[in-house]
């Protein structure tokens, strides 16, 4: 299965101020591919992932997503449609407290429809469908209506895949996904993972802290350190202590 | 063998104590520091103003402060909405002849007076309310140009920004005494006034919450390809309503107090009364008239702090 890079970087370069985050960072993602980049603090990691979002801009070198280079996407709505196609699981709480369930996981259908009356959160039949369906797969259709602020880290990390799964984009990023989870609810949200990625055949780009997770999620590892590529492995049983003798 | 690392451990931390001393005065080598500089400057203006008025000759007490005080404390004493109960049912007034030229009754009297002043406060109390309404739907555009984090055109921020500042350095009662030419007398001019002044304060604080926003949540949201509106409207609004209710009832609180004294230039409600019961001075009526401040003043400030704790 040669399939199409879904994420090419050469030469790529990402800096914030006079502070660099990306140095020289050459690598190329296949379609359903499932990678997990490792690091220390500060290694670049998160980085990198919000450069592919097109939250970081390219300093030098070039980014390709999904075959569009994100370092001359001058277009807002350029940026906009890639970004759709983009689905994200952050670390941490990064759900609208406020609103209920249902909401936050029809917020990842905004771009498909982006009439005003999804503004007073009017959304149309089939995607509340969707979202119910979404919601359901992960195990939460019971707290669809409960305010988002309610539900504990595990159950808000479950309602952030299901806003990915609503959003039905061929690439998924997670930024830390099990961070500050309990080890039950941290199991719960790899499954899910890792079964809905293959179900939907999509490509799985995760930042992992835990190196015993490596082998769970992903079939290729990559190791940053200070902003750049160190190691760039296929995960097999003993990549594990390989990784922590890298990671030293 | 073991015990031969242990006096290099000991140089090793000895170096290390000896050099956090060095590091702390290296600190502190910037001697005056900026709150040192900042309090001793607060401390000499106040002693120049003190020095300044007292050369100028204007903090004098006047000729005889404690009897004044007392006089005052004694003729409010007695508010005159006791007398609704306890006044005289028949007062005469005479003229030098010893002819009746009219008479009174106090307790009817300060009734209907009490029944006066419960129109000018729910008058004071409308003012306020309409005032912070008209207040809140100026506010929010310029706020939301005005916040740094939203990325508005820039004249439009500047612009947004000065009309802010300048609205909220201009007092209520000065906008009032404006308003009253304007508009002429009564409520309208007292009701533009509080807006005018209080959505300069409104826009300030809703630029700011939405400045001091988490931004994680809306950029999860951007990351969806959501529109700008969408992203403002699923992202930012939900969580700054509440806040902005928030700093809607507080700012409703302030224009109750500032009401209370809009009258005092013709632009209707309380202070009509006040400046009233001072000029003809009718002290009981005037203890009476505060009072009555006080009471709505403390219990409108209870009730919207209660409801602000509910909601944020």
């Amino acid at each position: 299965m040669s399939a199409l890079p879904v994420v090419e970087a050469s030469g790529l370069h990402v800096n914030a101020g006079d502070h660099v985050l990306l140095r020289d960072v050459n690598l190329s993602v296949a379609a359903g591919e499932r990678i997990a980049i490792v690091g220390h603090n500060g290694a670049g990691k998160s980085s990198f992932l919000r450069a592919v979002s097109g939250f970081n801009s390219v300093q030098r070198g070039s980014l390709k997503v999904l075959g569009t280079d994100i370092s001359v996407i001058r277009e807002r709505s350029a940026l906009r449609s890639l970004r759709s196609h983009v689905a994200q699981v952050h670390q941490g709480l990064h759900l609208i407290g406020r609103l209920s369930v249902l909401d936050n996981v029809l917020i990842g259908g905004a771009a498909r429809s982006s009439s005003w009356l999804t503004w007073i959160r009017r959304w149309p039949a089939h995607e509340r469908e969707q979202a119910r369906a979404a919601l359901a797969r992960v195990g939460m259709g019971w707290a669809a209506s409960r305010r988002t602020d309610s539900l504990s880290g595990g159950e808000r990390q479950k309602v952030a895949i299901a806003r990915a799964l609503q959003q039905n984009a061929p690439m998924l990023l997670a930024d830390e996904p099990t961070a500050s989870l309990d080890a039950e609810a941290a199991d719960e949200v790899i499954n899910l993972l890792t079964s809905l990625v293959a179900e939907k055949k999509s490509t799985l780009i995760c930042v992992v802290h835990d190196l015993d997770l490596v082998p769970r999620l992903a079939d290729r590892v990559i190791v940053l350190r200070r902003g750049q590529v160190v190691a760039d492995v296929a995960v097999n049983s003993n990549s594990v202590s390989e990784l922590r003798g890298v990671m030293k | 063998m073991s015990l031969l690392p242990a006096p290099e451990r000991l140089t090793h931390r000895l170096a290390l104590t000896a050099a956090s001393p060095a590091a702390t005065n290296a600190r502190s080598g910037r001697w005056p520091s900026l709150l040192s500089v900042l309090l001793l400057a607060c401390a000499m203006l106040v002693l120049v103003s003190l020095w300044t008025l007292g050369a100028e000759d204007e903090l004098s007490l006047g000729r005889k402060p404690w009897q004044n005080l007392k006089k005052t404390v004694a003729e409010m004493s007695e508010p005159s909405f006791l007398r609704v109960w306890f006044g005289d049912t028949h007062v005469e007034a005479r003229d030098a002849d010893g002819k009746v030229l009219r008479v009174d009754n106090q307790q009817l009297n300060e009734r209907r007076y009490l029944a006066g002043v419960g129109r000018a406060l729910w008058t004071t109390l409308r003012i306020a309310t309409l005032g912070t309404a008209l207040a809140a739907l100026i506010a929010l555009p310029l706020g939301l140009l005005a916040a740094r984090t939203l990325h508005a055109p820039r004249p439009l921020f500047w612009l947004a920004k000065t009309v802010l500042d300048s609205m909220r350095s201009i007092h209520t009662l000065v906008f009032g005494l404006f308003l009253v030419g304007i508009v002429g007398l009564g409520a309208t001019a007292g009701i533009l006034a509080v807006a005018l002044h209080s959505s300069g304060t409104l826009g300030k604080l809703l630029a700011e919450a939405i400045e001091s926003l988490d931004a994680h949540p809306v950029d999860a949201v951007r990351a969806t390809g959501a529109t700008g509106p969408q992203v403002f409207f699923l992202g930012v609004w939900p969580a700054l309503l509440p806040q902005y209710v928030s700093q809607m009832l507080y700012v409703w609180e302030f224009n109750i107090r500032d009401s209370t004294i809009l009258g005092l230039v013709g632009a209707g409600g309380l202070g009509l009364l006040l400046s009233e019961a001072m000029s003809l001075f009718q002290w009981g009526r005037l203890a009476t008239l505060l009072l009555a401040i006080v009471i709505m003043v403390t219990t409108f400030d209870a009730v919207s702090r209660a409801v602000r704790r509910r909601l944020v």
